[in-house]
């Protein structure tokens, strides 16, 4: 069995090399583990519970982890748990990180996994034996600086989860962080925790009287085949284990992150209610009636979060849609990659031209948001000089990104994001295009009024606006 | 005319069947008995000048004596299990005292489920699903492998509505891991039910279909069938409606004959489904059905209603909802079953929706000995204030304390306009510490009869009516192209 391990490691583990990773352990069976020091900063959490412990659940976790990659595409990881306990840790491609006609090998009938963006040093991820016990915590936010206090909460929150909550709802609101987390234990217990904020999302559902699964969104709930139950109420705190599904009484009005609907989330998501291409749907709607752009011949959307919105657009404003882009290889969220080269690399993959839709035509492109403003510039460089577009410009669905997110939504330093350093005016010449305009940010609070959230729950922070928590 | 009725059983569907019985204006004294004693079933007894009798429900000969003892001249059974052993042929053919209560041949249609089965295939009764029986396990997981399809996994005799499997097989990306899981469930399922000798089946692999379950239960005489309002029940153990199945962790009801995902049209269709299965059982096994029969439903995308499983009696808990409103005198009820005369009963009951939700001991239902030995302690008079009504279930009053048995111990039942405002005054009391065990958890349910709960269940069941009404193919036939083997046809009428 433990020989499978390198089998399941496609991607970075070559025991030679032991002395230069850090945090490889052997615990005190003298099972091989990895005590997780990867490089991550946590945007997905995936769980799932089996009652029935003749369920294998590792490969679950992995088609969840599949369902979530869009989140992040920098890492993932899994504990798998109730046989020996494994940690299993992997690129950011989880299709290519994971052999998964190995990973039924790997027994358990219970455990979380997570995908990431990177960052300098693992923060979000703690793996530890506590008082005989050993846990897993997964969150998003940063909570390896402050170990001890996090497992204070998680052991008091397997003992009660009214206390637990309390406690983890304070310390969220001290440290300023979004401590939702999921936390597993060797005990055959987990703990699902969604911070007061309310700002990262966090669902249950269930397969059947077997499953019970925990997700960041509703895609992987069902890429599982299991049924979205529902979203775990801000400031509150779900124990599962073998005997109960117990929720705590506790209960906060939740914030809600703008990025998160405009473009994080998957299209085929629900979260809080909202599903995700309705909310597209009606944003485009209303950006569509501020600017009834003329002069152009076609719309495009830029993939592809950007598609959703063009097509929209078309909708209301009768400017044609043309699909004007094919993608080469794998999907790649372009915004999510931190090297340039690399991010170039994926652009120019992800957006092979149609020439005949574009060449010689004035054309009007729609993307979700703008961060550094690399991936458009590309774009445009290429659609003029390379594919010769007449008129060619862009219209953004979000409004100007100009601060970083406190809340470790993936938002580049200030000094990165385009909108904060360049003048409006100025912005059309550094793009090279003919005319740039975004969403404002009373589009926004009026497309979820849609959804009856009102616009003071709309964490608009990063896009220069006010932030509710 | 009935004079002294001996009720069966000993949870809260009996407390219910007990109250109802000690609301009747009839001169009547009543009876029970049980193996644990039922504050709640007692008290109905002694109100209505009887007694219970503690003793063992499911033993014909225990069940012969107390009716001598007491001079009983009509048997109500609560329970399904003794229906199986054949307590109500005893008292019939020995005592010559009427039951309410299908007879042993007639009770097969909950006792085997292959039984119900094929009899639904044989008279062409609507509602019916594909099945496999197996008596062989090797048989059965050759079967599972082959397949690979969305199944229900279920013991061919009911043992205490344990042992069903479910597993939808949507994903074939995930077919390996749920293969095993079927396989370990058949192999287990065997060496379980192999201790029973009464049945030749052991096991029955149906076709698992999506949708929506409700229950409709219905008083019989044998020919003709009195339809309750509908309830639905639901099965998942924990929050949320997830975890293992159980008998049933809360209900609701009402206002109304149906409930708010079903229409009129289904109702009606549910019923004619049982009627069906009433006659069909009387030409089957030419006893003619007595008592009350439920059809466990479901609305399908290939039939609309259509049987999941059937009950030969009320459900627990959905038999509280309805016999908790019920305003028509039950003995009215019982003499009109055994006179063959239901069609002149109106059955009435309060204008209001209902719910009822269990609450049982932490372990329940994985690890019933977990569950077992606590006492509890109820408030009962301040559940009264607030409107709610106690019916006990799965515990043991014993030197004037209520210890667990280890299933549901107590439904509480909560009566307002909508389902939503009942479900709210009876998670009130729950989270109010007005039932609480010492030293020991209690689980429930918070989840049931909410409004976003009803709102998904209103929403799946459009998914599914489309689906049913939009069948091209007449007759209930399926059918299926497979590339290289040709077109298949299912039948689900020959």
């Amino acid at each position: 069995m433990h020989a499978a391990i390198p089998h399941i490691f496609v991607t970075h583990i070559k025991l030679s090399n032991l002395n230069v990773l850090r945090g490889y352990v052997f615990d005190r069976t003298g099972v091989f583990k990895y005590l997780v020091k990867c490089l991550c900063n946590v945007v997905g959490l995936f769980s799932v519970y089996a009652f029935d412990e003749a369920w294998n659940v590792s490969k679950i976790i992995y088609y969840g982890l599949l369902a979530l990659n869009h989140r992040g595409q920098a890492g993932s990881g899994m504990y798998i748990c109730g046989g020996e306990s494994r940690i299993l840790e992997g690129g950011g491609d989880v299709e290519r990180a994971y052999n998964v006609e190995k990973l039924i090998e790997v027994e358990g009938w219970y455990g979380a996994g997570w995908v990431s963006t990177p960052v300098v040093e693992n923060r979000n991820v703690v793996y530890r034996h506590h008082n005989d016990t050993e846990y897993l915590v997964v969150s998003y936010a940063p909570i390896v600086d402050m170990e001890e206090r996090i497992m204070e909460c998680i052991e008091r929150g397997f003992k009660d989860v009214d206390e637990g909550a309390e406690l983890l709802n304070s310390l969220s609101e001290k440290v300023r962080r979004p401590l939702t987390l999921i936390a597993v234990s060797n005990n055959s217990e987990m703990l699902i925790y969604r911070d007061p904020s309310g700002l990262k999302p966090l669902q249950i559902g269930a397969y059947g009287f077997d499953l019970a699964v925990a997700s960041s969104e509703s895609c992987a709930i069902e890429c599982v085949g299991a049924d979205f139950r529902a979203d775990v109420d801000a400031g509150s705190c779900v124990k599962v284990c073998k005997y109960c599904v117990e929720r705590s009484k506790t209960r906060r009005m939740g914030c809600y992150c703008a990025l998160e609907y405009i473009y994080y989330s998957r299209l085929d998501s629900t979260i809080d209610g909202v599903q995700i291409y309705r909310f597209r749907r009606e944003l485009a709607r209303k950006v569509a009636e501020r600017y009834q752009l003329k002069d152009y011949d076609i719309v495009v959307g830029i993939p592809e979060t950007g598609t959703i919105y063009a097509l929209e657009y078309s909708r209301v404003t009768g400017l044609e849609y043309y699909i004007g882009f094919v993608q080469t290889g794998r999907r790649v969220r372009s915004a999510l990659v931190e090297d340039i080269l690399e991010r170039m690399i994926g652009v120019q993959l992800k957006m092979s031209p149609i020439r005949p839709v574009l060449s010689g035509k004035n054309v009007l492109l729609i993307d979700d948001s703008m961060l550094k403003g690399v991936t458009l510039r590309s774009i445009v460089q290429y659609l003029r000089n390379r594919v010769g577009t007449c008129r060619t410009s862009v219209l953004i669905m979000s409004p100007p990104i100009v601060r970083r997110c406190p809340f470790y939504m993936e938002v580049p330093e200030e000094s990165e994001l385009i909108c904060a350093n360049v003048p409006k005016s100025e912005l059309a010449e550094v793009l090279n295009v003919d005319e740039i305009h975004f969403a404002e940010i009373d589009d926004l609070y009026e497309t979820f009024k849609l959804f009856n959230i009102d616009e003071d729950r709309v964490c608009t922070y990063c896009m220069g606006g006010r932030s509710p928590w | 005319m009935v004079s002294r009725i001996l009720l069966l059983g000993e949870c809260s569907r009996e407390h219910a069947i007990a109250e109802a019985i000690a609301r009747s204006g009839h001169n009547i004294r009543l009876y029970a008995l049980m193996k644990h004693r039922n504050p709640g079933i007692e008290r109905c007894c002694k109100a209505r000048n009887g007694e219970i009798v503690l003793g063992d429900f499911l033993d014909p000969e225990t069940v012969l004596k107390v009716v001598r003892d007491k001079g009983i001249d009509l048997v109500v059974i609560g329970p399904e299990e003794p229906l199986f052993r054949g307590v109500v042929n005893a008292v019939e053919d020995v005592e010559g005292v009427p039951c309410i209560g299908p007879r042993r041949e007639a009770a097969q249609v909950e006792q085997s489920k292959a039984f119900m089965r094929r009899l639904m295939w044989k008279y062409n009764i609507p509602g019916r699903l594909r099945f496999w029986t197996f008596r062989d396990v090797r048989e059965a997981i050759e079967f599972i492998r082959e397949t690979g399809e969305s199944v229900a996994i279920k013991p061919a005799r009911q043992f205490g509505g344990k042992g069903v499997k479910v597993i939808a097989d949507f994903q074939a990306y995930l077919r390996d891991v749920r293969s095993r899981v079927k396989e370990v469930h058949v192999s287990k399922l065997f060496s379980e039910i192999s201790k029973y000798t009464d049945i030749e089946d052991k096991i029955l692999i149906e076709e698992k279909v999506e949708g929506i379950e409700y229950t409709l239960q219905c008083f019989t005489d044998g020919v003709n069938v009195l339809p309750l309002p509908l309830v639905q029940d639901y099965k998942h153990a924990y929050e949320y409606g997830i975890g293992p199945e159980t008998g049933g962790m809360g209900s609701i009801m009402g206002p109304g004959t149906t409930l708010p995902f079903i229409t009129e049209e289904e109702y009606e269709k549910s019923v004619q489904i049982v009627k069906m299965l009433v006659e069909a059982v009387r030409r089957e096994v030419g006893t003619e059905y007595r008592g009350i029969i439920s059809g466990q439903m479901m609305l399908t995308p290939i039939w609309g209603p259509t049987v999941i499983e059937c009950y030969a009696r009320f459900g627990d808990p959905e038999g509280v909802n309805v016999l908790s409103v019920l305003e028509t005198d039950m003995v009215d009820i019982f003499e009109a079953i055994l006179s063959r005369s239901l069609p002149k009963i109106k059955l009435e009951f309060k204008n209001t929706a209902v719910v009822v939700k269990a609450v049982a001991p932490l372990g329940y239902p994985l690890d019933r000995k977990l569950a077992q030995g606590h006492v509890m302690d109820i408030d009962e008079e301040k559940i009264m204030e607030k409107g709610c009504r106690v019916y006990y279930g799965s515990v043991d009053l014993k030197d004037n304390e209520l210890l667990t048995v280890g299933s549901r111990a107590v439904e509480i039942a909560g009566f307002a306009d909508t389902i939503p405002e009942a479900a709210h005054k009876v998670n009130e009391i729950l989270t109010s510490n007005l039932v609480k065990l010492r030293d020991w958890k209690l689980i429930y349910r918070l989840d049931i009869g909410s409004r976003q709960s009803i709102d998904r269940m209103i929403e799946s069941a459009d998914i599914v009516r489309r689906a049913y009404k939009s069948r091209k193919v007449e007759k209930y036939m399926i059918k299926e192209w497979i590339p290289g083997k040709g077109l298949v046809t299912y039948m689900y009428s020959e």
